[in-house]
């Protein structure tokens, strides 16, 4: 997520990375769960990728921490399910387990594939990507600010709780939590005051609704280089899974 | 609440996804109709707020915390359809960026936290902020309500989407996902109520379409308009309690068959006539003994039952007043 890195993978259309992300997480879903096989070769894809690209493992950690709370949500209730139903025939604890281990997969594999294909995106090119590819510019200009201007108001947000903790307010049950939204409410006013002398700042500058962008979109050769492999290997390991039973 | 790639099946990925393009397509022409120019940096920073705020942790119970997910706020302060397309924003980064939430899931989850979560729970502020004798208390009473059914719809329209998908049990999920929001769901509505308080004593003018439009005196369209506000508003959630909670109510006997039993006249009822009926035991003739089938009847009969009312009050409206006159113009 370091927009000014350069990296190798930088003269990419910013849509060919998009598209390879979609086309590769709509072939892992869309494989059977008939074997383990087809889901760790389409890991190999994503792991070049990171490889090449140097995303660091405690990034990759972090968003793969993301899946735990609904994945415990499904494994919670699946296995609760079953062990409810278990005397009226249904499916085995094995069929069980391995449905929640594709689950596992299936979610995993995608979590990679975005650290794969858009590691170190820059958001401006992210955004013009979207563009290209027909998302409307308001909501990916609202996206590009939002990227802009949420790790400073997050700080600022700790400003006031360390400020509020320091004259003795800690949070330990729901009841706190009204006092949290005040804290949280003098934020967003300043938020909003902020949002206003941006807007001033961006008329000053010209902004009329669009954002300029300095590298224009164009398809290259080494888009062709990075979709072949990104998009034909998984199409081809999905063919092979639904062939070989 | 987000729902990575993988728990969905695809055709269930590709219908949430055509419901929230078309959604986010029409709010997106709105939003930026309504605010010109100037939506993008105020968008922009408002859906800042909204991703930062939702890092924010607040103790639930027993040592766990849940998250805010503000669509509610973000519909209050910006607008409804701003906040649509604020919300998606928000979502799309975290797919995109963070690998928190699927790209195949984004139809979903927009829909959950987007249109359920934010633009329902403001139809429900703005037909009851509007209908109730309007203080700053019972605005901040009402959007604390509607931010606690926000959470609430949105976890019971995650796990019905996980259901069909065949991720989840039905009968487990949606329990499971409607208690754990429920709590967490208090903490939305006092946060937004925290937020909202603060917003109301500073800076009013702030917050959109408020104070609700309500006069103690309405004109006759603004009497019915607001009736009609309040009675589709009642409906919407009746259905809802209809198609998701009806199906896991308790089978045990009600007051009246368990006398039955103790008094030994249990078999003296006959199911005869009733069993012609088009519901009969609360089934729907085409979807067998299935939950679905008791949301589906439960479903039909709510907006059937609605529809007499409707009829009914009509009726007795021109009979009251035979002259053409409605009761109720000068709001007594």
């Amino acid at each position: 997520m370091d927009g000014d890195r350069r990296l190798p993978a930088d003269p990419l259309d910013p849509r060919a990375r998009l598209i390879a992300l979609l086309g590769f997480v709509v072939v892992v879903v869309a494989t059977p769960p008939r074997a383990a096989w087809p889901f760790l070769a389409y890991a190999l894809v994503p792991a070049f990728f990171i490889g090449y690209e140097r995303v660091s493992p405690r990034a990759l950690a972090r968003r793969l921490l993301f899946l735990g709370p609904l994945l415990l949500t499904v494994v919670g209730t699946r296995l609760l399910w079953f062990l409810l139903q278990h005397d009226s025939g249904q499916p085995t604890l094995q069929n069980e387990v391995w449905l929640l281990a594709v689950l596992g997969m299936r979610s995993g594999l995608a979590v990679l594939a975005v650290a794969a294909f858009m590691g170190h995106g820059d958001i401006n090119r992210l955004a013009q990507g979207l563009r290209g590819l027909g998302v409307p510019a308001i909501l990916t200009g609202v996206m590009e600010q939002a990227y802009r201007y949420w790790r400073l108001l997050w700080r600022e947000l700790g400003l006031l709780r360390d400020a509020a903790g320091a004259r003795g307010f800690r949070p330990r049950h729901l009841g706190d939590t009204v006092t949290l939204g005040r804290l949280t409410g003098s934020l967003l006013l300043r938020s909003l005051q902020r949002a206003e002398r941006v807007h001033h700042a961006m008329l000053g500058r010209g902004f009329a609704g669009t954002f300029p962008t300095s590298h224009p979109l164009r398809w290259s050769r080494y888009d062709a280089l990075f979709l072949l492999p990104a998009l034909i290997l998984p199409a081809a390991i999905c063919a092979a899974s639904h062939l070989v039973e | 609440m987000h729902i990575p790639d993988g728990f969905l099946t695809l055709p269930v990925a590709a219908a949430t996804g055509v419901a929230a393009a078309t959604a986010v397509g029409y709010a997106a022409r709105r939003a930026g109709r309504e605010m010109g120019e100037s939506a993008v940096p105020v968008l922009g920073v408002s859906a800042a707020f909204i991703f930062a705020a939702q890092m924010l942790n607040f103790p639930v119970l027993a040592g766990t915390s849940g998250h805010f997910v503000g669509g509610l706020l973000a519909c209050l302060v910006v607008g409804p359809w701003n906040g649509v397309v604020v919300m998606t924003a928000i979502v799309l980064l975290q797919a995109l960026l963070m690998g928190d939430g699927g790209l195949t899931a984004l139809g979903a989850n927009v829909l959950n936290m987007a249109v359920v979560g934010g633009l329902l729970p403001w139809l429900l502020v703005r037909a009851l902020g509007g209908s109730v004798r309007h203080t700053r208390t019972s605005y901040l009473a009402v959007a604390g309500v509607a931010a606690w059914l926000a959470v609430v719809l949105a976890s019971a329209t995650c796990a019905v989407e996980l259901a069909v998908s065949g991720t989840a049990p039905l009968g487990a999920v949606l329990p499971a996902m409607v208690l754990v929001h429920s709590v967490i769901g208090i903490g939305e509505g006092l946060l937004t109520v925290g937020i909202l308080g603060v917003l109301l004593s500073s800076r009013p003018e702030l917050l959109r379409g408020y104070p609700p439009p309500l006069s103690l005196s309405p004109s006759p369209a603004g009497f019915r308009k607001r009736a009609w506000g309040v009675a589709v508003t009642g409906l919407v959630v009746a259905v809802l309690l209809a198609v998701f909670v009806a199906p896991w109510a308790s089978s045990q006997p009600d007051g009246l068959e368990r006398v039955a039993e103790t008094q030994a006249f249990t078999d003296r009822a006959t199911d005869q006539v009733a069993a012609q009926t088009p519901l009969f035991d609360y089934q729907f003739p085409l979807l067998g003994d299935t939950p679905w089938s008791t949301s589906a009847a439960g479903a039909m009969g709510t907006v059937v039952l609605f529809g007499l009312v409707v009829l009914l009050g009509r009726a007795l409206g021109r009979r009251a007043s035979p002259d053409g006159a409605e009761i109720g113009h000068d709001g007594t």
